[in-house]
């Protein structure tokens, strides 16, 4: 490197850089290489692209879906999220290369700073989780967590991913209620594992303090402040449920407890979803229960205003759609609403006109997933084994989500299978329970 | 120089590079933490800046006197003229943030640091050598792995030129 820039100007120019451009800079010399690949630059170039992309109007939204025709592929598509409420505007598709055993689709456990967390457990007993940055097209396949069928037989487990600010750390939260005498998923404390990106290495965290449980299967999360909430439940005597959110903290690694909005306290949790309106916590209810064809035609959207204070949960609307509502996706930027109909139709709704636009984009049923989206460094100084994403001509066990240290465990899981699918459907209803 | 007073200001010398002298009020350089705290802690009247071109040091002084200007009537007219202070060759920017850097003025290195970020963002590896002054120390091998990993990094109209 010449003399002629100081040490420390270079980092607070090149932390300014997109990602394509610093993949690109990689090539100019060593030091430069070694500069973008440290973790402490990657951070800051972190703080650089999320601070430009909340204070810009170009913020970018990630629309994922499944489509059916030609053939079963999943996509991940970037639009601009213009302020105008205008149709979507293509950027890019990212290139998805992993395949699901699932014969579904993966679910999308949560995006953050641009870091998918997949796992393909829709639905079947996999342990498959993934961390994927498309941006630099790499990926990690987490390890086998503690708890899984072998030591502990049949359980069910829920998953949240986040950013620790504290430790500059991402994590993935597995939560698994083990199965009770009859049965059911009920036994409480349920057992809570952490991984944690910088260890590459699962950890159990203490849960004596969760007393409620999670819908299967069905679950919600969301990540925000720092923590991750969940929808859960009680089921009090004479069969009226009692509902909240299950937040974790990242950093301190414990839970606690949000309460809903009144009228949401006690209704069937099945019939619930949260989700995130820009930075506020926002609770989806589907009056007419969830999901029941075209007889579901409404959901009502209430915010929380202010994180943390009950008396500031706000019903928005309520959304009408007749011919059947599948289910609510999300929020736009510019406060549109965007909603699946049943036939798999992707239509945004404004909440002040009270009017539905189709987008044009067709999708498998419950496909959809909805973020905002921006490109970060994330993974690129491999220090947790991050390896390059596999190559879709390639059909071995690796592109099938299984890398070889986790072949054991899938043997394991073909003989679950079976078992697992006549379960299902019979523990999925929370009715019966 | 000695240190004088005209009414109630203070008054300071800057000498460039090439030993031209900028004399300006104190209260202007304070926006550089460097200056402030030579002033402060020294009680200078006159700073030597070798390492700074007078031509940059014109440019600097420039923005300190529309920076000290600013207020929340004329944001509109300063941010224009933020955008023609940058609108120089990439050199010069260069400099300039280089200088920036070396005096502390904060907030307008952060801008010099975007600018700089923003006219090199779709320049090709080798321009980038060029401006920065540097010789590769890759392999030939070592430069494909990485064209190899990340194709479309390298892919589209990447511009060759220094400006």
């Amino acid at each position: 490197m010449s003399d002629y820039l100081p040490d420390s100007l270079l980092p607070q120019i090149l932390s300014r850089l997109p990602v394509e451009s610093l993949l690109r800079f990689r090539c100019v010399s060593k030091q430069w290489c070694s500069l973008i690949l440290s973790p402490n630059f990657i951070s800051t170039h972190l703080s650089h692209s999320v601070s430009t992309t909340t204070t810009t109007s170009t913020s970018l939204l990630l629309l994922r879906h499944l489509s059916l025709k030609p053939r079963k592929q999943e996509h991940y598509s970037v639009y601009f999220d213009s302020s105008k409420p205008e149709n979507l505007t293509l950027v890019k598709e990212l290139k998805f290369t992993f395949k699901t055993r699932s014969k579904n689709h993966f679910r999308v456990v949560g995006l953050c700073n641009g870091l998918f967390c997949l796992s393909d457990d829709l639905f079947g007993y996999t342990y498959t989780i993934i961390l994927w940055n498309p941006a630099i097209r790499k990926s990690l396949t987490l390890p086998v967590p503690r708890v899984h069928f072998g030591p502990y037989g049949p359980y069910m487990f829920c998953l949240g991913f986040g950013f620790d600010y504290k430790t500059n750390d991402h994590k993935v939260v597995r939560i698994a209620y083990l199965q009770g005498f009859n049965g059911a998923y009920t036994i409480l404390p349920p057992e809570v594992e952490v991984y944690s990106l910088s260890t590459g290495l699962w950890k159990t965290v203490n849960s004596k303090d969760i007393s409620c449980k999670i819908v299967e299967y069905f679950y919600s999360s969301v990540y925000l402040n720092g923590a991750i909430h969940w929808v859960c439940y009680r089921k009090r005597e004479g069969g009226v449920f009692s509902n909240s959110l299950l937040v974790f903290d990242l950093s301190d690694e414990t839970f606690s407890e949000m309460g809903l909005p009144r009228e949401l306290v006690h209704v069937s949790p099945l019939d619930l979803t949260v989700s995130l309106c820009g930075e506020l916590i926002s609770m989806i209810w589907y009056e007419k229960g969830r999901d029941r064809g075209e007889s579901c035609d409404c959901c009502a959207v209430w915010v929380m205003n202010q994180y943390g204070e009950l008396d500031s949960w706000t019903k928005k609307f309520v959304v009408v759609l007749e011919r059947g509502l599948s289910h609510a996706i999300g929020f736009r930027g510019n406060g549109e609403f965007l909603v699946e109909k049943c036939v798999g139709d992707l239509l945004s709704y404004d909440p002040e006109s009270k009017e539905f636009k189709d987008l044009g984009i067709h999708g498998g049923k419950e496909s959809f997933f909805l973020s905002e989206y921006a490109e970060s460094l994330v993974l690129l100084d491999g220090i947790s084994g991050a390896a390059a994403d596999p190559s879709d001509a390639s059909d071995s066990e690796e592109a099938n989500g299984f890398p070889p240290q986790l072949q054991n465990a899938r043997n394991e899981m073909d003989l679950l299978k079976n078992w697992y699918w006549s379960t299902l459907f019979a523990k999925a209803s929370l009715h019966e329970s | 120089m000695a240190s004088s007073t005209t009414g109630e200001k203070k008054i300071l010398t800057l000498k460039g590079g090439d030993n031209e002298e900028f004399i300006l009020e104190e209260s202007l350089v304070l926006q550089s933490e460097l200056l402030k705290n030579m002033v402060k802690e020294e009680r200078v009247s006159s700073i030597p800046l070798p390492s700074i071109k007078s031509k940059t040091l014109v440019k600097i002084i420039e923005y300190l006197k529309k920076h000290a200007e600013l207020t929340p009537s004329n944001k509109e007219e300063f941010k224009n003229f933020e955008k023609e202070f940058v609108n120089v060759v990439l050199e010069e920017l260069l400099d300039i943030t280089v200088a920036v850097n070396y005096l502390k003025i904060n907030g307008l290195l952060e801008f010099c640091c975007q600018a700089v970020a923003d006219r090199i963002k779709d320049k090709s590896v080798e321009a980038v050598r060029k401006i920065f002054r540097i010789e590769s120390d890759f392999t030939p091998e070592e430069e494909s792995e990485f064209r190899k990993e990340t194709p479309e990094a390298f892919e589209g109209d990447l511009d060759d030129t220094t400006n």
